[in-house]
């Protein structure tokens, strides 16, 4: 069931999600051919209405993040090809994290009938989920053009952000950070204009993982976009970035805690961070990923077909 | 004595300063000076030095070094609060106030006038008129989170529009915050009764106030000027009927914004305070 589609024209494109998590991962104006439109859903959220508001903006692709939350069938009758984009953890081995199994338990959910081909975020999960569904292609979350911001002097004291919630793992890690610093810890709830003014008043961004498991924030390139100093957790994948080079690694509270003293003592020291991991953020721009992306798995599709045809 | 109270306040601007009035009002003349628990007091004094206060409030009995209370040359009075961070780090390696030895050295009740076991006022400047909100009202929680906060808000965080903030907020930005919601949700970090900290301000900015049973009560009245939930299906359940109509609960807000009235820190501080100051003034 797939749309005839213009031969050069625009395409519409929906994005569905979450808005708190994923509008932030979408295209947000029109790039390259593409008119994009966000569709709120979340899990446990009303299929049906998500159905005919998509009908209603007759999109040529459906990007959808967190295929797992997707009411069985949805969109079998959906005219659009449709894409899932796995945003969330799972395990790597068969000794995984309580939080990992609870996710892989979700997964399980997904109807791989209602997507024409699935990404994950992550290629080191695609083992893993590739036991419920075909991964076409791993890639990290884009990051909206709107939040793409030159980097600015570092104020004194640098003002330190962290945007995540609030796990007993990160708790341990920042106690001793909201000791010394007057940190922002926003642990849900902000997106479009109020995320993209708190990142303007901002220099330094943490990135710390749910629990203790590695992984790859979409946060991470979030705030490399907005031009700030990002700290974080080992990643894993790397997705490109260097540690040292385009952010700093800390691997304990006590890391993290020196790292953010060094940077209120002397603002200026990681400048040079700054610029190469916002240099390296090009790499995650919706509006250089998406038409690429979108390319190709029009271009698979219709060369190779797909289980929803 | 002036008419006019000097009281200097010790604390974390995030946890209480929404109680301490950030310019000159009525009877007092209030300064705030950031103090962390574990951090030496020399701040403290400094700041006590230059304000030259008539009394001392501390936020938090152990906050300051019993030596530092002793050092204040004017009377001390502690603010008995609810502990400024998450449950589960009593044995952290990096936080000085986990430290026994540093333990040792903190101020007990013993080393104040008084201390003070009420809930917190609100600085007048936080006092609004019930408003709506363009974009459906939205649902506020600030304060750090807990296993137990979490269990009873996840459900409601991924099925209403609720934003958390868990540490950092005040002055402007926390202003900002409080005009972008019409609810307000508290919650306790553990099973036993309590108060929060930040139920005054809640009701004074005109928020629709969604509470665990207060205990003690501070004079508020469920049903009146504040709901009450006991679950977190009962939360979702309330959020839902508000968003649903959210005019409905408009004469809940205007008696909850009444009722802050008695806990306006302008009447409360100056009345609550002048007797220890008398002293030595």
């Amino acid at each position: 069931m797939h749309p005839r589609r213009p031969q050069g024209g625009p395409l519409r494109v929906a994005f569905v999600g979450q808005t708190t998590f994923f509008q932030a991962c979408s295209l947000q104006a029109p790039a390259a051919g593409l008119i994009p439109r966000f569709f709120e859903f979340r899990a446990g959220g009303d299929g049906e209405a998500l159905l005919a508001d998509l009908r209603s903006f007759v999109p040529h692709i459906a990007i959808v993040f967190r295929p797992e939350v997707v009411p069985p069938g949805l969109f079998g009758e959906l005219a659009a090809v449709t894409l899932g984009f796995l945003s969330e953890p799972l395990p790597r081995g068969d000794d995984a994290h309580a939080d990992l199994q609870r996710r892989m338990r979700d997964l399980r959910q997904t109807d791989a009938a209602n997507f024409d081909r699935v990404v994950s975020f992550d290629p080191l999960i695609a083992a893993t989920a590739g036991e419920v569904l075909a991964i076409w292609r791993s890639l990290a979350l884009p990051v909206a053009d709107r939040f793409f911001a030159p980097v600015t002097p570092m104020g004194h004291p640098p003002r330190v952000l962290f945007v995540g919630r609030s796990t007993p793992h990160r708790e341990w890690l920042l106690a001793p950070v909201k000791l010394d610093h007057d940190l922002l810890h926003v642990a849900f709830g902000l997106s479009g204009d109020e995320l993209a003014e708190l990142m303007h008043r901002h220099d330094v961004a943490l990135n710390l993982h749910n629990e203790n498991y590695p992984s790859f924030e979409n946060r991470v390139s979030l705030h490399l976009a907005a031009g700030h100093l990002v700290i974080s957790e080992a990643l894993d994948p790397q997705h490109g970035l260097e540690p040292g080079i385009d952010y700093l690694q800390v691997n304990n509270a006590s890391e993290l805690r020196r790292a953010l003293n060094v940077v209120a003592r002397f603002p200026r020291v990681h400048h040079r961070v700054r610029v190469r991991g916002r240099r390296k953020a090009e790499g995650f721009r919706a509006s250089r990923v998406y038409p690429r992306l979108i390319a190709d798995l029009l271009a698979d599709v219709d060369a190779f077909g797909s289980p929803r045809s | 004595m002036t008419d006019t109270l000097r009281v200097s306040f010790a604390g974390r601007a995030g946890e209480t300063g929404h109680a301490v009035p950030a310019a000159p009002v009525p009877g007092l003349d209030a300064s705030f000076v950031e103090h962390r628990a574990g951090r030496p007091g020399s701040r403290v004094l400094a700041h006590v030095a230059e304000h030259d206060p008539h009394v001392v409030v501390v936020f938090g009995v152990a906050s300051l070094p019993a030596e530092t209370v002793r050092a204040i040359g004017v009377p001390v009075v502690a603010w008995a609060t609810a502990p400024d961070r998450p449950p589960g780090l009593e044995h952290h390696p990096d936080l000085p106030d986990c430290d026994p030895r540093h333990r040792a050295g903190l101020a007990t009740a013993a080393d104040y006038e008084r201390v003070i076991d009420r809930p917190l006022p609100v600085a007048d400047e936080h006092f609004a008129t019930p408003r709506r909100t363009d974009g459906g009202p939205r649902a506020l929680v600030i304060g750090h989170s807990s296993p137990r906060l979490e269990a009873l808000l996840i459900d409601s965080k991924h099925r209403h529009e609720v934003l958390h903030v868990a540490a950092g907020l005040h002055g402007e930005a926390l202003a900002a915050v409080l005009a972008s919601a019409e609810i307000a949700i508290d919650v306790r970090d553990d099973d036993g009764p309590g108060f929060g900290p930040r139920v005054a301000l809640y009701l004074a900015a005109g928020l629709l106030l969604l509470s665990e049973p207060l205990h003690p009560p501070g004079g508020l009245r469920p049903g009146e000027d504040h709901l009450e939930f006991r679950s977190s299906a009962e939360l979702v359940e309330l959020l839902h009927r508000v968003r649903a109509d959210p005019g409905a609960f408009h004469a809940i807000r205007e008696q909850g914004r009444l009722s802050a009235e008695a806990l306006r820190a302008s009447r409360v501080l100056p009345e609550l305070l002048a007797p220890f100051a008398s002293a030595s003034a």
